[in-house]
């Protein structure tokens, strides 16, 4: 009887979640077999048809020296934008998690630039930092800071960084919100414990906020180095690459295979290149730091 | 010798919809090295704001805090070289227990192998020694009380603060830690204060109390003192389970032979009492349950029915109504045959209850003197 009835029951859920399932199926995980299976063919985008070439696609793109500079500068444009939100976040969650004056509207407006579309960010940003009508150049130079206006996203060597400030300034608010609830769920007693014990500001830091801190901060780094990694609209909006790929990650890459090339067959071995990358990341990072204590909150 | 903890007219005050509050309000007390002190009251009494002001987790509004005679008013927590155990425990849940009690040695940089002695010995005196590699979230609340106790005495510090360290625990642990505090206390050389809003605790583990009533020391005194001497009817009927009964009594007769009459029953005063209230119209007079006994007839103070009893073990707790209508209170050691409905004659104890200013509550009269029926 119970086995009956347990198997109904069964019967029932698979019924009702069934819609969805073949829903998520057609639309998310089709296309993303459809691309996976594409780094096996030679497809170009001016044939109808396609043939077979096995692991041709994975080598040849392997064989690139543009390939693996892309892959250097993805690793630096992820390591440089997640860096920078943690330290943003850091820096604004403390701040905001103090009694100071404006203390709501700060964490209001410190939610803005995610807000924003980043078609917005990206045109305001390249305004900005314009050499000849940007209001930071025209500060650095009125203040004697610099002699000569600096190319921001035009200089081989500042665009990175200013692709990374840039980037970093948009999704920071994400690590603030993170990192500022973590910060409000922490006892205030622990504080006053390790103060009773003779612990400074800088003890108490150290010794309860950081360790509090820790789960989100890796939550941060994981999810965020993920997009990261495959971020693409903010760099293509304001460098497309350039200068001289400068700030061409594997994305922009990938993406002038496909559409400057049309090698949708070569493009989707790159693809697969970012997919194994981020697998790998993800169980390192699941293996080492136990998933199941990121939402946990520690009393 | 000189004062542990003074405490000199401190307040403190807090603004709440643009009124000004005093959580304490010119509180004056000396603590005596050794001394196991108390501030016990309801909640909102100001007792925990008082030992925050202590441990410098509160800045004090006007006033000042001594520890040795040394004024510590501005000096910050960190400095105060006090020990604190909290309510909720509050352990540091990323450390080892070894970690959490050594955590105010490694802060004062002690060497790694003192440090190690130095828990081992904690952990023994609170029988935790077993426990020390483990997380805190592994142990019990008892334990993870012990450990927090542990963390607090580890520096030896002169003066360990305790903000109701018992109250999360469950009531069989509660007695027990109650004792093993007590038990600590002997050992360690340091002075204890504790706050709690539980009268028993209060009674049975401190040297000296202070009954703590909207930011004032309603009395300070030793617990014996204060059960059987209160200073107002508040402190008489906080403290003591079940709590003392009151009547309004009205004071008649013969001039020079004064007597109270209420609650169905005539009291005679003594000539002491008598010029006590004198000029009194009506006085409140208190009498603890313990203090009421059953007697024959011609014995009686006064009559009431039972309504309910509930046995302690070795007394019971009996709830009586009068005559007109008061609900009282009496624990003795009463007849099995006597069955909930029965119709019982008290008299009042003429060496044990307290007469109170029927406007301020305070004690004109308390116990331990001598009085006749009338």
């Amino acid at each position: 009887m119970a086995n009956t009835n347990q198997a109904r029951e069964g019967a029932w859920i698979s019924a009702a979640i069934a819609p969805s399932l073949i829903l998520l199926l057609i639309v998310a995980y089709l296309p993303i077999l459809y691309a996976l299976s594409l780094a096996f063919y030679d497809k170009s985008a001016f044939r109808p048809d396609m043939e077979w070439v096995g692991l041709a696609n994975a080598e040849w793109l392997l064989a690139q020296k543009d390939f693996w500079a892309a892959m250097g500068r993805s690793v630096v444009f992820t390591l440089g934008t997640v860096g920078f939100q943690l330290a943003f976040g850091l820096f604004f969650g403390l701040l905001l998690n103090q009694a100071i004056a404006g203390r709501s509207v700060m964490r209001s407006l410190v939610i803005l630039p995610y807000l924003l579309p980043t078609i917005v960010i990206g045109l305001v940003f390249r305004w900005i930092l314009n050499p000849e009508f940007g209001v930071v150049n025209q500060l650095l130079l009125s203040s004697g800071l610099i002699d000569r206006p600096i190319n921001f996203f035009g200089g081989i060597d500042a665009a990175m960084p200013s692709i990374i400030i840039t980037t970093g300034w948009q999704y920071g608010s994400f690590a603030v919100l993170l990192i500022l609830a973590r910060l409000q769920s922490i006892n205030p007693r622990l504080y006053e414990a390790a103060r009773s014990c003779g612990a400074g500001t800088w003890r108490c830091f150290v010794d309860v906020t950081l360790p509090n801190l820790r789960t989100t901060l890796l939550l941060i780094a994981l999810l965020r180095g993920i997009w990261m990694f495959n971020k693409f609209d903010l760099i293509w909006i304001i460098t497309q690459g350039g200068p001289l790929q400068a700030t061409e990650t594997l994305p922009i890459y990938i993406y002038e295979i496909a559409f400057r090339d049309f090698d949708f067959g070569r493009a989707a071995a790159g693809c697969v290149a970012i997919f194994i990358i981020l697998l790998l990341f993800s169980f390192i990072y699941f293996k080492f730091f136990n998933p199941t204590k990121e939402v946990e909150v520690n009393r | 010798m000189s004062v542990a903890l003074k405490l000199d007219n401190v307040t403190k005050t807090f603004t709440q919809n643009g009124k000004t509050i005093a959580a304490v309000d010119d509180l004056s007390l000396d603590i005596q090295p050794g001394e196991f002190f108390t501030f016990v009251g309801a909640s909102g009494c100001g007792k925990t704001t008082t030992l925050r002001m202590i441990a410098g987790l509160e800045t004090v509004s006007s006033g000042k805090i001594l520890f040795d005679d040394q004024d510590v008013t501005n000096v910050t927590t960190q400095k105060r070289g006090i020990g604190m155990v909290f309510q909720d425990i509050a352990l540091f849940p990323f450390m080892s227990i070894r970690d959490n009690i050594g955590y105010p040695l490694k802060v004062a940089g002690m060497p790694k192998s003192q440090i190690a002695q130095k828990v081992e010995a904690a952990a023994d005196l609170l029988s935790i020694t077993d426990k020390l590699s483990m997380r805190p979230t592994q142990l019990s609340g008892g334990q993870q009380q012990r450990v927090a106790i542990g963390r607090a005495i580890v520096k030896e510090p002169k003066i360990l603060l305790l903000d109701e360290p018992l109250s999360a625990l469950d009531a069989r642990l509660r007695t027990e830690m109650r004792t093993e505090i007590l038990r600590l206390h002997r050992r360690i050389n340091a002075t204890i204060v504790y706050v709690t809003h539980d009268q028993v605790e209060a009674m049975t583990m401190s040297s000296r109390v202070a009954i703590m009533e909207a930011g004032r020391a309603a009395q300070v005194d030793t617990p014996r003192q204060v059960f059987r001497a209160p200073r107002y009817e508040s402190v008489a009927t906080f403290i003591g389970t079940p709590a003392m009964n009151v009547w309004d009594m009205q004071v008649t007769g013969k001039a020079g032979q004064p007597v109270l009459q209420g609650g169905g029953m005539t009291v005679a005063l003594t000539r002491e009492d008598a010029a006590a209230l004198d000029g009194f119209r009506w006085v409140r007079m208190g009498v603890r349950p313990a203090a009421l006994k059953i007697v024959p007839q011609d014995e009686a103070d006064f009559s009431a029915v039972l309504h309910l009893r509930e046995p302690l073990g070795f007394e019971d707790e009996c709830h009586l109504e009068t005559a007109d209508g008061t609900d009282i209170k009496l624990v003795g050691r009463v007849p099995d045959t006597l069955v909930e409905g029965a119709s019982l004659h008290i008299a009042v104890d003429r060496a044990d209850y307290c007469i109170f200013h029927p406007d301020t509550g305070k004690a004109l009269r308390h116990g331990l003197a001598p009085l006749t029926a009338a």
